[in-house]
């Protein structure tokens, strides 16, 4: 099996199995999974992401738009690629 | 070791080539493959590793593809990019987890077994993909009940490429839930 990790601006963004992404050996995948199943408790307002070094850094989350849900006619802007 | 033979070491390291390409064709990797020579087993691991085909697809479906993914942290990845190796825009689109510690990172209320699956649409007259999706999706509750609300996470497919964002429900804005293991099934 094939195992990859994503990485953008210095952060690993996910591991997986399947095409994509920078090919690692199944042992490396099994390590960053244990850390990101280990990640640290954030306290309110705030995340972990994860460094390629492996380590976290605590970081300010921007709050959650409270009604994300785009109607029909947006939705096909954006995927016409005509979105404002 | 005995030795009783003379071999061409360059005819003979041509074949073990040949069957690490070989290998690597069937598991889609390009690393070096250990040839077990202290234990007398060659590549009989990375052989044995293989997984064994299912059977042969279905006639409607000629090529399929799929994997898994995990997100590092919740808020990174709202637009997650899943890359497929069927060399052509897929048919159809399934994404799922059996991990039973789903949940919305910003939600009070558990949920479990996330299941979004998408149909690609296509114009029979021309060919062209319009890149419009007809995605479902369900959440089961700890509560036993199911529930479609929010937003589908499978959101548009561009080339070997389908672009899947945070899911919501109906509680307020949420996230991919980072250390879950989503799994994926792409379909031509």
């Amino acid at each position: 099996m094939r195992y990859y990790k994503i990485i953008d601006s210095g952060y690993i963004i996910s591991v997986g199995s399947g095409f994509g992404g920078t090919e690692i050996t199944e042992q490396e995948y099994a390590e960053i999974l244990t850390i990101i199943r280990n990640k640290p408790t954030a306290r309110d307002g705030y995340d972990y992401r994860l460094k390629t070094d492996l380590t976290w850094e605590s970081y300010k989350i921007d709050p959650p738009d409270p009604d994300p849900d785009i109607d029909d006619a947006e939705a096909l802007n954006i995927l016409l690629g005509g979105a404002t | 070791m005995a030795v009783d033979k003379l071999i061409d070491h360059t005819k003979l390291n041509a074949c073990l080539d040949a069957e690490a390409d070989a290998i690597r064709a069937k598991t889609g990797g390009a690393s070096d493959i250990p040839f077990d020579f202290a234990n007398d087993k060659g590549f009989a691991d990375a052989i044995a590793a293989i997984p064994t085909g299912g059977g042969s697809l279905p006639s409607v479906i000629s090529k399929i593809d799929g994997g898994s993914f995990t997100l590092a942290s919740d808020t990174v990845g709202n637009n997650h990019w899943i890359s497929h190796n069927l060399g052509e825009v897929p048919k159809g689109i399934v994404i799922w987890t059996d991990d039973s510690d789903l949940r919305m990172s910003t939600a009070a209320v558990a949920q479990r077994y996330l299941l979004c699956s998408a149909l690609v649409l296509m114009d029979w007259v021309s060919g062209a993909i319009s890149n419009a999706l007809f995605p479902q999706h369900l959440f089961r509750n700890t509560n036993g009940t199911t529930s479609n609300t929010g937003s589908p996470i499978i959101q548009a497919v561009v080339g070997n490429y389908i672009q899947t964002t945070r899911f919501n429900n109906a509680l307020g804005a949420a996230y991919y839930k980072a250390g879950i293991e989503y799994k994926w099934v792409a379909y031509a």
